[in-house]
């Protein structure tokens, strides 16, 4: 593990369980847990906050010694990665084929072309057609062991690395909370419990407004929920609603996508990616998460 | 809009998310860890031993661990060689074949030559097939000045009923050689008497079976079947049934047996010669084994019982109490008391009567007498910190040995099976890392 500053957190008690709450990435994190005594709980917190700085500084883009900005640097050179970044690509590029190219860790850059404040805008045909052109993972190469991106190239693995953070996360303190432990960073949800029959937590799904409306709740012992949207982050074109969800195929946001989707699932990063590819079918969404024959809610 | 094989990518993606998952599930958990001991363990008047044991162990992968274990023992001290006391002195030919020692008179004798140290090494490899089946492969060596045994084992388990339920089968087979100094002794052989020429002059002339001859092989084999269930939140049932057949040398070659003059002799119980112990050359042993753990208020209770039978007439019933209770600070308490009672081979005898029928099999060997026997004992573990472990233990038995049919002239005044009292102290350092 690096020397990554530890993060302030802070551990209380309830009834049955322990809540270790802190913030990384952005967001809110909080990690539920029943463990044997305090002790337990702290090395819980401890290894939770670790392992969410040690993944925020390797894959943010936000950070100028992260992974991913050292790739995005020197885009048209190979840079060498580490096993776990190359299973992060790998996967990526799995998204990439199990979505017919609707999920493209490469299309952040199309963002510059839109501003989704909830204004009108009238979008650069030529700019998303330039921008266009760095767009699309079978431009990368990559080989197991090393990437290389055409110039003008941007990774951005914002869409898995919180998902993947917290599968990693929950997999690491696990073993501490037999009786069963869930984290919660930011709205991305793993639980996992050693013990059969654990009790189940309750997780509230909450408009996506953030009105702190409780629309659905969902029992959890084994497995992970993701939502992908975001209902503050839209503009409009000629008076039509479109959401933050770009499609790399087009260059535009997905017409007629829900609000938000959740997917519950076994691993969260799993359940964000049926959450992302769902909002990318636009006004299918539903049916196409009916056809997954899994769980999810979808608010339009 | 296209929506082709939608289930393809559900399913596609629980693959891939594991193989993400999976592999880097290790990659900053803690890796492997390092249990190392040292116990000391001694027998009030008779054997002192020490014992350091290290036990390294190693996740690779999510799949993939081994382990390797060295233990190292060294002990000392006297044991009781078989034959009965005397109200004369006993001289008996050492384990040396030419230093001789001696029993006191009314004394059971001891044979206090004995000293050893003894090496073993075992190494163990761990691998998931799937996701409920864990195969696992091993080796043994171990090796003392007289004693070396080799084996492999393996087993595989697998969970079913949502991980409710384990079933395992496991196997072993060990070969191990005997190659007592002098040789081993033929079955019913006369001890032959000490050349002590007044202890002066190293006895040179050993006579026949001088040197530790080629040895004499043993093959143990072991094969067990396992239940695990788990019953409730709280509750662990395990069953085990296990059958094991040993054949070859299986003799002690330092035991004896006395044999005493008759009722009609002139000192009835006195002892007229010592001979050699003769067991059978196979052995089928089998065992039922029950435990049930509960977690109980943050802690475990374990009890559980065996029942042992094997074809020498051993039957012995076992029955183990442990529990582990947490105290605040990360440090735990852990009681323990087990009783175990065992009945007597059908060929154990105290002692052989002079003109009586020699029996095909004969052995004073007190392991193979009936006896109850108490352990009790008490293990502090402190969490120093995420990693390492700190635990100190202390545990006392002792062994009550049934008394036999009435005994002949002078060893009706005599304890012939005395108490046996064990004080054992093991201090223990786990370190992950």
């Amino acid at each position: 593990m690096g020397s990554e500053a530890e993060l302030p957190y802070t551990l209380r008690a309830t009834d049955s369980h322990w809540v270790v709450a802190f913030a990384a990435m952005a967001s809110p994190c909080e990690i539920l847990a029943r463990c044997r005594d305090e002790s337990d709980a702290r090395k819980v917190a401890v290894l939770a906050c670790a392992e969410t700085a040690r993944i925020e500084a390797k894959f943010s883009r936000y950070r100028d010694d992260s992974v991913v900005q050292t790739i995005n640097r020197n885009a048209g050179e190979r840079v060498t990665v580490d096993d776990e970044t190359a299973r992060l690509l790998q996967y990526a590029g799995q998204c990439y084929e199990l979505s017919g190219g609707r999920f493209d860790v490469t299309s952040g850059v199309l963002r510059r072309a839109w501003v989704f404040d909830g204004g009108e805008v009238s979008p650069d045909a030529d700019r998303i057609a330039s921008l266009l052109e760095c767009v699309g993972w079978p431009k990368v190469e990559f080989d197991d062991t090393g990437i290389r991106l055409l110039p003008g190239m941007e990774l951005d693995l914002g869409g898995i690395g919180k998902e993947y953070a917290a599968d990693r996360v929950a997999d690491l303190v696990a073993r501490l909370a037999p009786e069963g432990v869930m984290v919660n960073l930011g709205g991305d949800i793993r639980a996992i419990a050693d013990v059969p029959e654990a009790d189940p937590w309750t997780v509230g799904i909450e408009d996506p407004d953030g009105k702190a409306v409780a629309i659905g709740q969902i029992d959890l012992v084994n497995g992970a929920i993701a939502t992908s949207g975001d209902a503050r982050r839209f503009c409009t074109v000629d008076g039509v609603r479109l959401g933050h969800i770009l499609d790399p195929r087009t260059g535009w946001p997905v017409e007629d996508a829900p609000r938000s989707v959740t997917v519950i699932s076994d691993t969260c990063t799993g359940a964000g990616f049926l959450a992302t590819l769902a909002m990318l079918h636009g006004p299918v969404a539903e049916a196409f998460l009916d056809a997954q024959g899994i769980t999810f809610h979808c608010v339009r | 809009m296209q929506l082709n094989r939608p289930e393809r990518i559900r399913t596609a993606v629980t693959a891939c998310t594991a193989a993400l998952l999976g592999t880097s599930a290790n990659a900053s958990a803690q890796a492997g860890k390092v249990d190392s001991s040292l116990l000391i363990y001694s027998e009030v008047n008779r054997v002192q031993a020490a014992e350091g044991v290290v036990d390294f162990k190693k996740t690779v992968n999510e799949r993939r661990s081994y382990g390797l274990r060295l233990v190292l023992d060294a002990l000392t001290g006297a044991s009781p060689n078989g034959a009965t006391p005397s109200t004369h002195v006993q001289t008996f030919t050492g384990a040396s074949g030419s230093t001789g020692y001696t029993a006191p008179a009314n004394e059971i004798p001891l044979d206090d030559t004995f000293t050893d140290k003894r090496l073993a090494l075992d190494g163990t490899l761990v691998e998931s097939l799937d996701r409920v089946t864990v195969v696992n492969a091993g080796g043994h060596f171990s090796i003392e000045h007289d004693y070396s045994s080799v084996g492999l084992s393996g087993g595989v388990s697998r969970d079913f009923n949502r991980r409710n339920t384990t079933l395992s089968l496991r196997g072993s087979y060990n070969h191990d050689t005997v190659s007592p100094i002098g040789g081993a002794p033929a079955p019913f052989g006369t001890m032959p008497p000490p050349t002590n020429n007044g202890g002066e002059g190293d006895g040179e002339g050993e006579g026949e079976g001088g040197g530790s001859g080629p040895g004499e092989g043993k093959n143990v084999g072991d094969v067990a079947v396992g239940l695990s269930q788990v019953i409730d939140r709280e509750t662990i049932f395990q069953f085990d049934y296990s059958y094991g057949r040993s054949s070859g040398y299986l003799n002690d070659p330092y035991k004896l047996l006395s044999l005493v003059q008759n009722e009609s002799d002139a000192e009835p119980g006195e002892p007229l010669a010592y001979l050699y112990e003769s067991r059978p050359d196979a052995r089928s042993r089998q065992s039922l084994f029950s435990e049930v753990r509960r977690y109980i208020a943050g802690g475990t209770v374990d009890v559980s019982y065996r029942y042992y039978w094997d074809d020498w007439g051993i039957r012995s019933n076992t029955v183990d109490f442990l529990s582990h209770l947490p105290i605040r600070g990360g440090r735990a308490l852990e009681p323990h008391v087990r009783w175990y009672r065992q009945s007597a081979a059908d060929f154990y005898t105290r002692y052989l009567v002079d003109g009586a029928s020699i029996p095909s099999y004969a052995s004073a060997d007190a392991r193979l007498a009936g006896f109850d026997a108490w352990t009790a004992g008490l293990k502090l573990s402190f969490t120093m910190n995420e990693f390492d472990v700190l635990s100190v233990g202390a545990e006392y038995y002792t062994q009550l040995g049934e008394r036999g049919p009435p005994a002949i002239g002078i060893l009706q005044n005599y304890d012939l099976f005395p108490k046996l009292d064990v004080f054992m102290l093991r201090v223990g350092f786990t370190h992950g890392f």
